[in-house]
Order: structure tokens, then sequence, then C-alpha cells
């Protein structure tokens, strides 16, 4: 295997900055719950620097996160990844944010793959195509995903106007 | 605008500062240079190594090299002695003794305070999931999901009774005589289509077929408040099952009297919490599964606890068909009904209950096999394992439903064709993560690979496979007698046959290696097995089409692929699915009659100038091949024009009658002659 060389620490905190918040959201929606989410993050991370992943732009960076944390949120009820790591609510006060917004709750409320499809097609603008591949779908099944979401939303929303 | 209002809320969601701080030490900390740490693990695990017999170190090391598994500890020497530390058997430890896992005693739950005291438990221990101002009330949506599925007779006597009826597919199933629900179902004389093109119009079409006559006789309209999911035709009987929107799931079950065709009468009614999981029928009782999941909710609200207690037709399931363990490790029930269809009966014949959501089943004539992931800690036992996969037997010989054994095997199931039964005796394909730990039990390294277990009566495992696959996982397993046949994935797609006839001692006979891998196998007469799946780069293993191997396997020692045909994605010619890819019952294979089939989407994106967007466009229909012996072919794509939307594509199937098959969608049937391999004549549904 050739050896890489490893990031500076500088470029990975540029990495980093450009990464987080999009890592943070994919997993909070995923785990529901904050401190889950931002073990998850650190998670991705590490994952990042231990594999050292080459990106060829910075869409394929994006994408790479994105896949990385939907592969750890899957794993995270199933598996115990997540005893390896140094837990941060250990040492975080435990402090549940409040969303009193219906529109996060709704889509937190959806399965875990249909609020994932509307939150990478809605928020990160992400094409039926890339989606299928981060999610390791078929793209009729993310249509169907989406579909079914919109559906499942119109429901739960229906108060609003959408 | 939702569009918006998501993106201003979404934007708010950040991590804690706190949280930002710790992962950017955790990374400054894992940049610096580790040698020294390593060192001394190293001398660690030298030392244990010294004290263990490492009499399996070689094989164990000769299997390792095909592959990194050990990410950041590339450094050779590390490497060897970390994996003297390693055995290769889950069920013996290093010295050879026997490891049992066994999981919390099963047990009749004595009262229903015992179980909400149990999900009280579970609350408590995980600061809850969910509040409780998100579940939806469940009188609300039962009386609002109240309606009367009507029927519409439309023609009666058209077509006289053929004498005899004629040959004709039949589902897809997985095990002869355990008849599994479908979309589509057909008996000679009709096809039975659950059809919800529209919401609003959900129903079943029955469709009188006489030779290449078509004639839609009656529909069954069902409520557009459920989701219509699946039938089972048994007889004059016909199940439909549906699926109610309350938050916790409730699954109804319809049956009708159809011995009149163009007159269903409604039996009964019955509904059974949970979401549907799956449904068997064996010897003509409908056996319906449900997993029922809890969102944790205030620990003072009793009333809400109650309603969490499984309920069937509105009932609270008896305590003596209720089974509970000591600790839930994650809170949820899998509720599992009978029925009789053989009798006009209103009520379940049986129900059972037990803790755990189970999504994969496996069903023979005597025995379902539900399984359920068990996780215990591997750094307390040692092993490095943490998943193991929980089967529970349940005996379908006596009247009521029972738990008649159950067994932890190591590792996650992938679906209902990793398991086998023979001789009452099950066979279980799993895939199984091991961490590795040093003697301090600081982790050193991580690695996947599959076995195949095989267990005894009393589901105790007795034999295991060699490590198939490692650093990768199983994509699809198929028993043919003895011999199982497992093909695993990361870049490349080897096919392993495994030979299971001395269940003690399971033996690898060959491996073969391919591009790309199979997701779904089907048995081709006694000498092929014919693969579907996707094709891959080998490079990067991302899919690049879709893919029809037939692998010779006449000779179990020396399997081998005969031809491939594949359908690449191009941007210009669009992008390739079939639905067989992930249901097995969208495949249409009969050796007999020679007719291999899979449905086809094809996908195009065109950009719209007019919309401003990036338009999808899909057509769907099937592809028939033709087996030579030697290559397969394209013999036929049949798609229906002007189709409705692209999410239908799940919902097509084609089956045969006689020398037809029928193409069936939600917008209509296509009849297309075997011989010809030409349309004939279409049926278009209102």
């Amino acid at each position: 295997m050739p050896q890489r060389n490893l990031r500076k620490n500088d470029v990975i905190e540029t990495i980093f900055n450009r990464n987080y918040k999009t890592v943070y959201r994919i997993a909070f929606l995923r785990t529901t719950n904050t401190h889950d989410a931002e073990d998850i993050m650190q998670e991705v991370f590490l994952r990042f620097v231990k594999n050292n992943p080459e990106f060829e732009n910075l869409e394929h960076e994006k994408a790479w996160f994105i896949k990385t944390t939907i592969n750890r949120t899957n794993s995270f009820f199933t598996s115990a990844w997540k005893r390896r790591t140094v837990s941060l609510e250990d040492d975080i006060p435990f402090s549940e944010q409040t969303y009193d917004n219906s529109i996060i709750e709704a889509v937190m409320s959806l399965p875990k793959d249909i609020s994932t499809a509307i939150h990478l097609h809605y928020y990160e603008n992400m094409p039926v195509k890339d989606i299928s591949k981060a999610m390791d779908k078929s793209e009729s099944a993310v249509k169907s995903l989406l579909f079914r979401g919109r559906k499942m939303l119109k429901f739960s929303l229906s108060d609003t106007d959408d | 605008m939702f569009n918006k209002d998501y993106k201003d809320a979404m934007d708010r969601i950040v991590p804690s500062d706190d949280a930002i701080n710790k992962t950017l030490d955790a990374l400054q900390k894992e940049t610096q240079p580790k040698r020294r740490l390593n060192f001394k693990n190293a001398i660690r695990v030298a030392a244990v190594a010294c004290v263990c017999i490492a009499l399996i170190a070689t094989s164990v090391f000769t299997a390792f090299h095909v592959s990194d598994i050990w990410g950041e500890y590339s450094d050779t020497t590390s490497k060897n002695e970390v994996s003297n530390y390693i055995y290769n058997s889950e069920i013996k430890n290093e010295n050879g003794e026997k490891i049992e896992i066994t999981i919390d005693g099963l047990k009749q739950a004595s009262s229903y305070e015992e179980i909400t005291e149990l999900l009280k438990d579970y609350h408590d221990n995980t600061n809850g999931i969910l509040t409780d101002d998100l579940l939806v009330d469940r009188n609300e949506v039962l009386e609002e999901g109240e309606f009367k599925p009507s029927v519409d007779g439309t023609l009666e006597g058209l077509f006289d009774s053929p004498s005899s009826v004629p040959e004709h597919s039949e589902t897809n199933n997985q095990v002869k005589d355990v008849e599994e629900a479908d979309k589509v179902k057909t008996d000679g004389e009709y096809i039975y289509y659950c059809n919800s093109a529209t919401s609003d119009n959900k129903r079943i079409n029955i469709v009188k077929i006489d030779g290449t006559k078509m004639r839609e006789i009656s529909t069954i309209k069902l409520s557009q408040k459920e989701a219509l999911l699946e039938m089972v035709l048994f007889e004059d009987k016909l199940l439909v099952i549906t699926q109610g929107y309350l938050k916790e799931g409730i699954t109804y079950s319809y049956y009708y009297d159809i011995t009149d065709r163009t007159n269903p009468k409604e039996i009964a009614k019955l509904s059974q919490d949970g979401y549907y999981v799956t449904s068997r029928t064996i010897n003509g009782i409908v056996y319906v599964i449900t997993s029922k999941y809890y969102y944790s909710i205030s620990r003072d609200d009793d009333a809400k606890y109650e309603e969490m207690i499984p309920e069937c037709n509105g009932m609270l399931i008896e305590l003596d068909d209720i089974i509970i363990t000591d600790t839930i490790d994650f809170p949820s029930f899998t509720i599992i009904t009978s029925y009789d269809a053989k009798e006009d009966s209103k009520q379940f014949k049986s129900q059972l209950s037990f803790l755990g959501a189970s999504d994969i089943l496996y069903a023979t004539t005597d025995n379902i096999y539900l399984t359920k992931n068990t996780f215990i800690d591997g750094k307390s036992t040692n092993s490095g394992l943490y998943q193991y996969t929980s089967v529970f037997r349940i005996g379908l010989n006596s009247e009521e439903l029972n738990i008649t054994g159950k067994a932890t095997v190591p590792g996650r199931v992938l679906n209902q064709f990793s398991m086998d039964e023979k001789d009452g005796c099950l066979r279980i394909a799993t895939n199984i993560h091991r961490y590795n730990y040093s003697q301090d039990k600081t982790h050193v390294g991580n690695m996947e690979y599959n076995k195949v277990f095989c267990l005894d009566k009393d589901m105790k495992i007795i034999g295991e496979s060699d490590m198939l696959g490692i650093d990768e996982e199983i994509k699809s397993v198929r028993y043919i007698g003895d011999i199982a046949y497992v093909v695993t994935f990361r870049q490349t797609d080897p096919l392993y046959a495994v030979d299971l006839t001395d269940p003690k001692n399971p033996k690898t006979l060959s491996e073969l290696k391919i591009d790309g891998f199979s997701t779904y196998m089907h048995p081709y007469g006694s000498d092929y097995l014919i693969g579907i799946g996707f094709d891959a780069d080998p490079k990067t293993g991302w899919t690049t089409g879709i893919k029809v191997t037939v692998f010779d396997v006449s000779d179990p020692k020396d399997i081998f692929d005969v031809c491939t045909y594949v359908l690449s994605n191009d941007d210009n010619k669009g992008y390739f699915n079939s639905s067989a890819i992930y249901n097995h019952k969208a495949a249409l294979i009969d050796y007999k009659k020679g007719i291999i089939a899979i449905p086809l989407t094809r996908e195009t994106i065109e950009f719209n100038s007019t919309l401003g967007y990036q338009e999808y466009q899909a057509e769907n229909g099937y592809i028939f091949f033709d087996f030579n012996g030697q290559n397969i072919t394209e013999k036929a794509i049949i798609t229906f024009k002007n189709d409705l939307l692209y999410k239908f594509s799940e919902n097509v199937r084609a089956i045969y009658i006689g020398e037809n098959a029928y193409i069936v969608s939600e917008s209509g049937i296509i009849c297309m002659d075997l011989k010809e391999y030409t349309v004939v004549s279409e049926l278009k549904f209102d």
C-alpha cells in the first residue's frame, strides 16, 4: 500500500471547519439527540484522520463526510463502536436543546432513511443520484423515500401551508 | 414553504462549542506521532503471545495478509505480534474450550405492570428518545381510520371456466409450501393485484385471464388512510395486509371470501399493533408478523405506558402469550398472529408477543425462525465480539404458538436467505465484526469477516465454517442441499461454496472472484445458479450498473461463471435498476419453462429548461433473458409506455399462466407470448 503523507494539523482544521456542521446535522437527525450526534461527529473526524482519504475536489470531500456519517449512524444502534470513543457526555453537562420548531421535530420523527433523504435533498441540495450513492440505495429507492417523506410531512405538518 | 422553513430551522442546529473543542483535541492527539504507544502495546502483546499457545496463529496470519485489516497499524512488526493474539474460532476459545453465549432467560410476563416497569427502566437508562407530544393519540387514529372497504363487481359469467387450470407461476417463495405474501397473486384463472396507484384509490384488481383475453371483473376498494402492502391467496380466501399510520404502527388484515370472484365478501378485519414485517402461509394458516417500537415518554405518564402493551383487535394480548426478558436492550415488541384461512373465523387462531424487535424471518413448514440483534460486551468476555444474533424458533406443530428454542449466534444476519433448515437443524450465515484488544484491554484494531454456523436440533452451535471474505460483508446466501453459496463484497465478488454435509466440520470447497456482486441467487436446474446484482468498479467498489451472472455449480468444488449480462449506467442510455436486486419476489425464474426475467427500471435525468430543474423520467418493465447453456442474451424488454410515476417501479411483477407471460403494473397488464416474445394484448386499469 502506498504511504500517503499525513495531513498537517492546520489542513485538518480547515477541513473540519468546512464539514463539521454538515456532519453534525445529519448525525443529529439520525440519532435524534445532541450528545450522540456529537459523539458521532467526533468519530467521523477521527476516522477521517485515521483513513486519511484523498479527495479529488470539495464535492468529493463533502460526499465522503456525508457517507461516512450515515454509515457511522447506521452502526450506532447496531454496533458497539461507541464504547471505543471517549464519550463526550461524561464531560459535557447534559443540556438537551429545545427545538420549538415543529419542522425539525416533524422531520426527525420520520423513519431514519426518510429523514436523511429529505435532509440531503432539501438542505444539502443534493440530486437524487448523489443521495443514492451516499445512502447506498438505488435511485428509485431514494425517490420513493423522498416521495414517502413528503407525504408523511404533509400529513404531520398539515397546519402549515406546504 | 417547507423548503425555506426547514433550512432556517436547520441552520440553527450546530454542535456545542465544547463538543467542537473536544473533537479538535481528539484530532490533534490522533495526528501526533504515536510510535511509543504502539511499541508499548506491542511488548505487552508479545508477552501474552509467548504465554499463549499460538498454534493457529500461522493459519490466521496467512489469511490476514490478503487485506490491510489494521488500518492505522501498518507497521508490519506490530501487526505480526497482534495477530498472534487472535484466534479464529467463535465457538471455541484459545484453549479449545467451548464458548457458550446465552442471552437473558425468557419468561412469561406475570403482569402488565411488569412490562410497563421494564419500559420505564429502559426510559430511565436512556434519557428518552422522543417526547410524548409526538405520539399520536391511538383512539383518534383508529376512529379516523374507520373505513368500510367496498367491492365493485362489474361483470358476471363472461367467460366459461376452463376445464383445467393452466400451469402458472407461483410467488418466488424461498421454501417450498411456505407461501410468502406479495403484490400480485395468481391461481391460473385470475390475477389479483395490490394497486395503490393513487393514494385516494387503493384497491385490489381482480382480473379474469383467458389466454390473451383479460377482463377486470371486480375491484376491492381499500381505505386511503392505510398503506396497502401485500396479499396472500389461499384457495377461495384472499388476505389483504394494510398498515395504518399510527405512530407505533398498526397492521390490519382483511380477509375476503372470493368464492364468487365478481363479488368478494369481507369475512373479517383484524388488527394487530406494530409495523408490518412479513407474513407466511403454511397449510392454510396465515402468520402475520409485526414489530412495535416504542418512544420513551415521561416516566409518570402511566396511561401512555399502558398503551405500549401490544394489542390485537383492540384487546391487550393475554399475559400467557407475552414473553419477556429481564432487561430490555431495545424497547420493542414482536407480535405474531396466526389465522386459520380454512375456516370463516373472525378471530386470530393464536397470538404471541415477545420483547425485542425482529425483522428477519425464515420459515419452514415446521418452524418459524425470528432473529433479533443482541449486544454483549465483548471487552468483558475478551472475545472482541459485540454483536450477536438471537434466533428464536417458534414451533408450528401445536395449537398455540410457542418458543421452542433459542440460540445466540455471533454476528449479524443479512436476510431470510441467510438461514436454512435441514432435518430440523438450522444453518445460518452471519457477518461478524471483531474488535481486538490486547491484554490490557486497549483496542488494537478491528476486522470483519463472515461465517456459516451449523446448529443441532437443540439449537446449540456445533460447527462453523472458515472465515469467508475477510474485510468484506455478505451480500447474498443461498443453500442448495448441503452446500451454502455465499457472496461477499468489498470491491470484487467472491462466491464461496461451503459444504455443510458434516455440520460439525463445514468445509470451504471453492472460491470464485468476479467484479460486482449478487444480492440474490436463484438455483436454475441442478447445474446452475443465477446471481442478480450490481456490476461494480473493482477499483472503487462503486456500482456501475446491474448484472445477471450464471454460475456453473454442477461441481461445488469447482464453481465458475458461465456468462454475465450487464446493463451499464450511462448518461445517455440512462441508469438501470431492478427491484429484484432487493426483493426476490420480483424475479421470475423457471427452469422448466426456460424463463429468466427480472424487472427493469431505466431512469433518465434531463434538464427541463421550462421548469428550471432537472427532471427525472423513469420507464418500468421487465427484461426477459435467454440462456442456452453458454450465453445469456436479452430476449425481450417489455416496458409500460407513459407509465405513472417512478415510485411504482417496486410494484411491477411478471407472472406466467400457460403459454403467456403477464407483466402487471399499477397502470395495467401487458400480455406477452412466451414463444415469440411479443406483446399480444394489453389491459389498462382505470
